[in-house]
């Protein structure tokens, strides 16, 4: 039974037994890790308080046959000022449930962990609402592109054709994985369209850091256009609906 | 290898909460060991729970009687509402013998990751309760679990409450009691600072 140490972010937790609790760590050298915090879930000890969704830490984990084991959580920080906005909370928990649906385990994913921390500082410092989509695509955009799904925005993805700067209206295929000239927009039926504004606001949020992104504020019809396509592109890699996003729809 | 009715009572035993294999196992062999009356007895409390037990129409813990027992009691304070999330969350509170009041169980928490939503716990009951003039609220006690899953119920409820002129407050959390500082995790001591209070 080797003991090994990793830092991790822990995705989600949820009861396993009655005493234990079952977390998705996501780790940068790692990736995905299931493991059980034992008596995590009596709330006894300090893996109860450690092993929670949003905390960020050095963790010390055994490896078992079929699941890994936590043993020791030196908290790094648990992003407790999430707990005081449910806006804040839902949006955070959506980033955690992407990165665990866009991952799978065992596999490096140093771009995503850096992604999430990012996102998950940005949104506790952050919590306004009409802060949150800007960071939410911001953080799509990076953890697709750390997954390898990052949308093409420049080029045509179906010709390949350069398309320079955004023109009054503009394609984007989902299942083509980014924008589409107008040629090519004509032949695929679940093109969804992007305004000049949506387009550069994709671009722009894409290729900036969380700290020139901070005071950005989109309008609602512009950051509408650029959800929709987003939306579109994860729904096509990920053939499933994310829950947290259905609530975090509802509840906002 | 157990095959027929011991193979059932094994599988069914299992699926009960924190029994595993070998406790099923246990479980069985004691009742097959003990007098037919016994087993009959214990088959027969749990039909009769089962079919006698159901939601209070007023708190929704589960309950024989409508309203429950609590929901009826002349003293207690009907003014002070204290929201858990499981039945067993009312059991836990009135062992301290320091809450009065009454209570409402919502049967779960919000899990934004689980997709569970406030339509799918007691949220409702609870809005139509605290609209009900014959019996006033001025206080709602949020005592969800001390986790994200709880604290997102509690942001919810009082983000829902408040407008109704009702005081709402949360349980505190923070050191146990006769506990020793050195083993309390970060978090926990975090906590505890922050709702400090005066001395």
């Amino acid at each position: 039974m080797g003991l090994y140490k990793c830092e991790a972010v822990v995705l989600r937790a949820e009861p396993f037994s009655e005493a234990d609790r079952l977390a998705v760590l996501l780790s940068p050298e790692i990736g995905k890790v299931r493991a059980v915090a034992r008596g995590a879930q009596r709330g006894r000890g300090h893996l109860c308080a450690s092993v929670q969704p949003f905390v960020s830490g050095s963790f010390v984990l055994w490896q078992g046959r079929s699941l890994d084991g936590i043993t020791q959580v030196e908290v790094r920080t648990a992003h407790r000022g999430l707990s005081q906005n449910l806006e804040a909370m839902l949006a955070a928990s959506y980033c955690c449930d992407l990165s665990d649906a866009l991952t799978e385990e065992r596999q490096e994913a140093q771009a995503l962990h850096g992604a999430l921390l990012a996102a998950l500082g940005w949104i506790e410092a952050n919590p306004d609402p009409a802060a949150l989509p800007v960071a939410l695509r911001w953080f799509e955009l990076v953890a697709l592109a750390a997954s390898g799904f990052g949308p093409e925005l420049v080029q045509c993805t179906a010709c390949g054709s350069e398309l320079g700067e955004p023109a009054a209206r503009t394609g984007f295929s989902p299942q083509g994985g980014g924008v589409v000239c107008g040629d090519c927009a004509a032949e695929d039926e679940a093109v969804v369209w992007l305004s000049r504004n949506a387009l550069r606001g994709l671009r722009y949020v894409a290729a900036s850091p969380p700290a020139a992104l901070a005071g950005v504020r989109v309008g609602p019809r512009t950051m509408a256009e650029m959800r929709a396509a987003l939306d579109g592109l994860i729904g096509h890699i990920l053939q499933r609906p994310l829950k947290s996003r259905a609530l975090l729809d509802t509840l906002s | 290898m157990a095959d027929g009715p011991i193979a059932k009572l094994l599988e069914e035993l299992a699926r009960l909460p924190g029994v595993g294999p070998k406790t099923a196992q246990r479980y069985a062999f004691y009742l097959l060991n003990r007098p037919k009356e016994q087993a009959q007895a214990l088959a027969g409390a749990i039909l009769q729970a089962r079919e006698q037990v159901h939601r209070c129409s007023v708190c929704l813990n589960l309950t024989d009687a409508d309203p429950c027992a609590v929901c009826r009691a002349p003293g207690r304070d009907h003014g002070l509402v204290c929201v858990v999330e499981e039945p067993k969350d009312v059991a836990a509170m009135d062992k301290t013998h320091e809450y009065r009041g009454v209570y409402h169980v919502l049967h779960g928490a919000i899990n934004p990751l689980r997709g569970i939503g406030p339509d799918d716990l007691g949220v409702r009951a609870l809005l139509a309760r605290l609209n009900d003039p014959a019996h006033p609220v001025r206080e709602v006690i949020l005592a969800t679990d001390p986790d994200v899953e709880g604290d997102a119920t509690a942001l919810y409820l009082a983000k829902l409450l408040k407008p109704l002129g009702l005081r709402v407050s949360r349980i505190a959390r923070g050191v146990p009691e006769g506990g020793d500082l050195d083993y309390v995790d970060e978090a926990t001591l975090a906590r505890a600072l922050a709702g400090r209070s005066e001395w």
